[in-house]
């Protein structure tokens, strides 16, 4: 890190923080804070609703997620389109004409208020464990590559969006998104440039990605169904249909973004924003990731991406087998890229036959790679009982920090941070509101006045951050990080999606009968973690979980004998 | 569906299908790359 990567870095996050906390500082009512003034315009939505979901996992790990996978993970995201139709149509008009302040609202004007309680505490432990696992993946990676302390990383963001979120509530958290989607486009877009200049002059872009196409990188549809494989186009559109119809539809930090719209029309047109260009975003992080992976193929990568715990590993007892791992290693890399270039000239060529030589050379000197990795991995555990051997979530940092000209550096990192703060600030004005609206107002303190509303919700959103960071420091369990984040999601998200769409939709269902389907639906889902989670991909929990509800509570209605319940 | 009238087109539905179009030509450019490429 030089003076000028100090300088970007610590430039555009205090610009943020500080025009964020400006501008929002006429929040003074609980209304205001809670659902900003409602003055949004449809693009703005669109960029709050992209930078929520995007957090600083996306772009640490997607492009990790294509080096080694491909870019099939893209596929993930064919349900989203379809998700923002169907919920411009039915769930939109509703939360309008209900002007609610969180959607948990709705579920009590449609059942009662157990019913409502029990969708919010799902929301509240879905999203505070997220909003731990959204500020600790920034942290472990960047405290580790940069070597600064995880205490002090995790502090840095977690007070950053204290300040502007507690200051300005859901307003400064639209009005930071806006320059922090800034800072992380233009640093993406940057990257993926600068990563395909560094490749050898004789490879042209056309070679890079038939290069990476021949090497199973273009995997973008896949159209084999597998229950346990997690990315392919049917778990893209179905599955993750489901997963997107909640997280947009149910979960509060998404529905606060698009109800702090001007109107109704506003709101859609954002809805419609993010489902025409959030495929395109994912598809271009992935391709960055490919491009990685090709530079990668014309220069050494390290045995492992966390050089940190290289290195500490080098200095136990298992230093000289590391050592010794690390020749073998340059020793197959050599030979992988002596079956590049064969391939490149291949290619060049049109020659298949010498394509289909240089891949079958290209695949054996790559399981020996991996081979190899896989034992150096062993001997990182060893070396480091309880040590994090997954290295994915670094390859894409590492690139940026060995290879990348300094300014660019901390503009990445600017990016990683902003993509921590916008995510954060979402989840945690999101929690504050659920905690204020949903428990405190409704179950504790009915009677307040507004301003003892505005100071709790003040309050719950410092409450909130600190048990995120607490989350944060503790977690160190995620063998791919965006993968966990997803699966904590679709854990919760079906049962929530189940009783939101017996609500919109089976009218005949009260409120006792979807309440203990959706106990049951939650169990099974449960069930289906911990017993068959090599069996079942996690996408399909969330069908599961919303199937389980919808159909239980419409039997639960017949068998009860009178409406009101079983 | 509601009553306002979006901008740009006549009808909401005509929005809704630029979505999904857009969603399945992206899909069958995917698809496409992926066969060609691999």
């Amino acid at each position: 890190m030089s003076t000028l990567d100090w300088l970007v870095l610590l430039g555009s996050l205090t610009f943020i923080v500080l025009y964020g906390t400006w501008k929002s500082r006429g929040s003074k009512n609980v209304e205001s804070y809670l659902k900003g003034d409602q003055q949004l315009k449809w693009w703005m939505i669109g960029v709050s609703i992209m930078a929520t979901q995007a957090s600083a996992v996306t772009f640490l790990s997607t492009p990790g997620q294509a080096i080694e996978d491909g870019m099939r993970f893209v596929q993930f995201y064919f349900g989203l389109p379809l998700a923002m139709v169907i919920i411009s149509v039915t769930i939109l008009p509703i939360y309008y004409r209900l002007k609610v302040y969180t959607a948990y609202e709705y579920l009590e004007t449609r059942f009662d208020l157990k019913t409502r309680t029990l969708a919010a505490i799902l929301f509240l432990i879905l999203r505070g464990l997220s909003a731990g696992i959204t500020l600790f993946a920034p942290s472990l990676v960047l405290s580790t590559l940069l070597g600064w302390n995880i205490f002090f990383t995790t502090l840095l963001i977690g007070i950053l969006v204290i300040v502007y979120t507690v200051s300005g509530g859901s307003q400064a958290v639209s009005i930071t998104q806006r320059y922090q989607m800034t800072v992380i486009l233009s640093g993406m877009a940057l990257a993926g440039i600068m990563a395909f200049t560094l490749l050898p002059g004789d490879i042209s872009f056309l070679d890079s990605v038939r290069v990476a196409g021949e090497l199973g990188k273009l995997n973008m549809v896949t159209t084999d169904f597998q229950w346990s494989d997690r990315y392919n186009i049917w778990s893209g559109l179905l599955a993750s249909t489901f997963l997107f119809l909640s997280y947009f539809g149910t979960d509060q930090s998404q529905v606060a973004r698009y109800l702090g719209g001007k109107s109704l029309t506003e709101s859609r047109m954002g809805l419609i924003f993010n489902g025409l260009l959030k495929i395109p975003m994912q598809f271009l992080i992935l391709f960055i990731g490919v491009l990685v992976f090709v530079f990668y193929l014309f220069n050494q990568p390290p045995v492992f991406h966390n050089q940190v715990l290289l290195t500490q590993a080098k200095q136990a007892q298992t230093g000289q087998e590391i050592n010794l791992l690390e020749n073998e290693f340059s020793k197959a890399y050599e030979e992988k890229q002596t079956a590049v270039l064969r391939l490149v000239k291949g290619i060049h060529e049109s020659n298949r036959a010498v394509i289909g030589t240089a891949k079958k050379q290209y695949f054996e000197s790559k399981l020996k790679e991996d081979r190899i990795k896989k034992r150096t991995r062993d001997a990182i555990a060893m070396a480091m009982p309880g040590a994090k051997t997954q290295d994915r979530d670094y390859i894409f940092l590492n690139f940026v920090l060995h290879y990348l000209p300094h300014g660019v550096i901390g503009l990445i990192l600017a990016v990683m941070f902003s993509a921590a703060m916008s995510s954060m600030s979402s989840e945690l004005s999101a929690l504050a509101s659920t905690t204020t609206v949903d428990v405190y107002k409704r179950i504790v303190k009915a009677d307040a006045t507004a301003t003892n509303y505005l100071v709790s919700s003040k309050w719950f959103t410092v409450l909130w951050a600190l048990l995120a960071m607490g989350f944060a420091m503790l977690a160190s369990f995620a063998e791919n990080l965006i993968q966990f984040v997803n699966i904590v999601g679709s854990l919760f998200y079906g049962t929530i999606l189940g009783i939101f769409l017996v609500a919109f939709y089976i009218k005949r269902v009260k409120s006792n009968a979807v309440f203990w389907a959706a106990i049951v639906a939650e169990s099974v889902v449960l069930g289906c973690y911990f017993y068959f989670y090599e069996e079942i991909a996690f996408l399909y929990y969330n069908i599961i979980g919303c199937g389980v509800v919808v159909l239980l509570s419409a039997v639960f209605q017949t068998l009860s004998r009178t409406n009101e319940g079983i | 569906m509601s009553p306002e009238k979006p901008p740009l087109f006549q009808s909401w539905k005509t929005w809704y299908k630029l979505v999904l179009a857009v969603m399945l030509m992206q899909v069958v450019v995917y698809f496409l790359i992926t066969k060609y490429f691999s």
